[in-house]
């Protein structure tokens, strides 16, 4: 089985906000759109967060594992 | 008062009107920088960034091009709408990431005009204050040393030096808050 590029992954934040970027844009939503779900969906997971962490959070994330595909570890949260 | 530019907020197809000969150097500069320019020119984003001796990457690089040559305050949106429009591959969350670390860096200010969204400009032009027009969300920049002196003396009297002090005008066009038929009376 190959291996998944969220293998490294540990939040599951993380995960969810990268899987549905991927999942939303895979069935033709626009960025922006998709973006600004993912920022709510991680305010789902962290409703302690502002707007303004969300969006930084998922900018880093999305940039990272989706835009530039590395594996690296991710500045975020303490979350499981 | 000097009255530095009469930029739209609403776009890249805005109305650019004459750039005041008060304009900094450095915004002057700017304005003559295409955002498909391929040369670094001293005093952009781009050449800022690699002073500091950030990673340039193609679309790091773009994203400062758009940043450099826009003369009103965009929003990340809109910066995102302007690179996009040069290269469809770019990722808004690439431009995220992207203008907080030139915030970050000091290379960009982030401003706030009362709709919730953060506005942006380069951090290289010098004291200066806005005029926000509530209806059309239209930003003027102006510079008033009368002001900036008043400052001074006030903080002076209160047994401070001023490090940063920044004005935020919201307003609406004289008369436009009263209806016609009122003003004909008047």
């Amino acid at each position: 089985m190959g291996r998944s590029p969220l293998d490294g992954v540990t939040r599951r934040c993380e995960r969810a906000v990268v899987t549905a970027y991927r999942e939303l844009r895979g069935t033709g939503v626009g960025d922006i759109q998709a973006f600004h779900s993912c920022s709510t969906l991680y305010r789902i997971h962290h409703p302690e967060a502002s707007l303004e962490e969300a969006r930084r959070l998922v900018a880093e994330w999305i940039d990272h594992h989706v835009v530039r595909g590395d594996t690296g570890p991710t500045p975020g949260c303490d979350c499981p | 008062m000097i009255n530095r530019r009469h930029p739209s907020e609403s776009g890249p197809a805005a109305v650019r009107l004459p750039v005041p000969t008060s304009s900094s150097p450095a915004r002057r500069r700017r304005r003559t920088t295409a955002a498909t320019t391929t040369a670094v020119e001293e005093g952009s984003i781009e050449s800022l960034c690699e002073q500091l001796g950030l990673k340039m990457t193609g679309q790091r690089r773009m994203i400062a091009r758009v940043l450099s040559s826009a003369t009103d305050h965009p929003d990340v949106e809109e910066v995102y709408r302007r690179a996009v429009a040069m290269d469809s591959r770019i990722s808004i969350a690439t431009v995220y990431r992207t203008v907080r670390l030139l915030e970050d860096k000091g290379i960009l200010n982030r401003r706030n005009f009362g709709n919730g969204r953060a506005r942006y400009e380069p951090n290289d032009h010098g004291q200066h204050h806005h005029l926000i027009d509530i209806d059309t969300g239209k930003v003027i920049e102006f510079e008033h040393p009368e002001y900036d002196r008043l400052l001074r003396a006030i903080a002076e009297r209160l047994g401070f030096d001023v490090v940063s002090a920044k004005l935020e005008v919201f307003a609406k066009r004289a008369g436009s808050g009263v209806p016609s038929a009122k003003r004909e009376a008047s």
